[in-house]
């Protein structure tokens, strides 16, 4: 069975549908990028997936249990983590305040552990959040995120604004992160960067599925690239 | 102090009475900038609630022979639940709404709280009369009441609390980060609707608590509703929107402005004074208004 078992996902907003019924598959321990050009609704996927954003129609499964039409919170609840475009840190609020608030729900407050893995922040502890570099703040968002020991976490845009040493060094930690328990699905304009570290992936284009597969096969598809990625 | 020029007493005196006064409009303008501050909601019904709480500590002490103490805690907890049910059954459906909105909802419910007290409870002036509402003790030539030293007392340590509990409580944690982020605030697990009530429902507990006090300390009747709307949306403005001991210091502040004023001031402009001061602070601080210091980071779509 797969963690996340998402079937024939529409949805949209105001201005018209902008997902055009999706499916996607996440296993444990995966990591799973989702690619494709600005606007074609990565970012709506992942809204869709965790709540932000209300689902038309089709099904989000968690664990085996439909959970589309639940409230973001609750879907938080049940082990789903989203670190949303533009990170959404409370920028007022110190580091370690974000951090905590990641473990808000389960009522963990040791962050011990986060820092092990991100130790660039534990000399920021006491930063607001919003002074941070941009890098900084990419890794206290997800930082913040694995608080809360997710089954599984959707990051949007993980490798925007990142000088190339901290992206680097952002992929090697994912890939200990998915070792540890958490799956990953990753989203990216960058599609290079997302399937060097992604065992599959999924591209998206205007709101539809328009290939998917092993990251490998499809890096090699010249044409597939040059059609659908920037 | 004895033998001291009658001027310089007189002036003693306008102070502390301000500082007294000053407290209690603290207390009650503290619920309305927490209110305003995290929910975005300028809650026009705040001064209703104020003295909603005042009679309902009134009846139950006055009519039902309850301890005023009792009577007080309870008219509290009243007023907590009606703000708690009013959040989560109507201002939840239009809190993504352009702040009208829910401006127009608050404005509703106090006009309706303030036409079903003055159904319920005539709007002729009440005042508590108990065994120590009159005792005081004099330093100097200076008269302190003493009931108005412990709502002075009171306001301190409940202004203080809020801001300590939005510091280090879980719910105090949850509250903060709604007021900054509502969705990121939901991504991390924050049931946002529950909050958004619970802060409702402690700016109206804080409402409640001052009532109690002015119907222990002061007069009151229906008509009160919109002074205390008004003093709170003056003391709130000028302390910082959302700002917590803002709302202390600007309470303290026009208390004794407003005392000053009775003074030295021919009686129609003493009314003027919050106004006046509204004004001086829009001129001097308009991002007290729209910039709101506290909560700028919050980003609702
Ligand atoms: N809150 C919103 N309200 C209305 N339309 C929106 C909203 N968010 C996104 N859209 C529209 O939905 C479509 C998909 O947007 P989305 O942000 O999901 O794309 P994306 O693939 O994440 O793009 P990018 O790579 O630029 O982040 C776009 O046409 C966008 O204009
Ligand atoms: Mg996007």
């Amino acid at each position: 069975m797969s963690l996340l078992e998402v079937r024939a996902l529409t949805t949209g907003y105001r201005g018209g549908a902008v997902l055009g019924g999706v499916d996607l598959d996440v296993g444990p321990y995966e990591i799973v990028a989702v690619v494709g050009p600005s606007g074609s609704g990565k970012s709506t996927l992942l809204g869709a997936i965790s709540g932000l954003v209300p689902v038309a129609s089709g099904s989000v499964r968690l664990h085996g249990r439909d959970v589309a039409g639940l409230a973001a919170e609750d879907i938080m609840a049940l082990g789903l983590v989203h670190v949303p475009e533009r990170r959404r840190l409370f920028a007022g609020l110190t580091v370690r305040e974000n951090l905590l608030l990641g473990g808000w729900r389960a009522g963990r407050r040791d962050i011990g552990r986060v820092l092990e893995m991100f130790p660039t922040l534990v000399g920021r502890l006491e930063t607001p959040s919003g002074a941070l570099s941009g890098g900084e703040q990419q890794l206290c968002a997800i930082a913040r995120g694995l608080m809360a020991d997710p089954a599984i976490m959707l990051i949007d845009e993980f490798s925007l604004g990142l000088a190339p040493v901290m992206a680097h060094d952002i992929l090697v930690r994912l890939a200990d992160i998915a070792a540890g328990g958490t799956s990953l699905v990753l989203v990216d304009q960058d599609a290079a960067t997302a399937l060097s570290v992604a065992e599959r992936a999924y591209i998206l284009e205007s709101g539809f599925i328009v290939a998917s597969g092993p990251s490998g096969k499809l890096l090699a598809d010249h044409a597939l690239l040059d059609r659908y990625l920037d | 102090m004895a033998g001291a020029p009658s001027a310089v007493t007189d002036l003693l005196q306008a102070l502390v009475d301000g500082l007294l006064e000053g407290g209690l409009l603290a207390l009650v303008a503290v619920g309305f900038t927490l209110v305003w501050g995290v929910l975005n909601e300028i809650n026009l019904a705040h001064g209703a609630l104020v003295v909603l709480a005042a009679y309902l500590t009134w009846e139950l002490s006055a009519s039902a022979g309850l301890n005023p103490l009792l009577a007080g805690l309870t008219a509290i907890a009243v007023v907590a639940a009606l703000g708690y049910a009013l959040q989560r059954g109507l201002l939840n459906l239009v809190a993504r709404a352009p702040v009208l909105l829910p401006l127009l909802v608050t404005f509703g419910a106090g006009l309706l709280l303030r036409d079903a007290m003055v159904a319920a409870f005539s709007s002729d002036d009440r005042t508590l009369v108990t065994a120590y509402s009159l005792s005081a003790f004099r330093v100097g030539g200076v008269y302190l009441p003493v009931l108005r030293l412990w709502s002075l007392v009171l306001a301190v340590t409940l202004t203080t609390g809020v801001a300590l509990g939005l510091r280090h409580t879980r719910h105090g944690m949850a509250i903060r980060a709604v007021g900054m982020d509502r969705d990121a605030a939901r991504l991390v697990g924050i049931p946002v609707r529950h909050v958004y009530a619970l802060t409702f429902a402690a700016g109206a507990a804080l409402a409640g608590a001052a009532g109690a006090m002015v119907a222990a300390v002061g007069t009151f009747s229906p008509v009160s509703t919109d002074v205390y709307t008004l003093e709170s949306f003056v003391i709130a403005v000028v302390g910082g929107i959302g700002n917590t001991s803002g709302a202390l210091a600007g309470g303290l502040a026009l208390g004794v402005l407003e005392a000053l004023a009775g003074q030295y001031l021919p009686g129609e402009l003493v009314s003027a004074i919050a106004f006046a001061v509204l004004l001086l602070a829009l001129v001097l601080r308009p991002q007290g208004i729209v910039g709101r210091a506290r909560y700028s980071a919050r980003v609702d779509r």
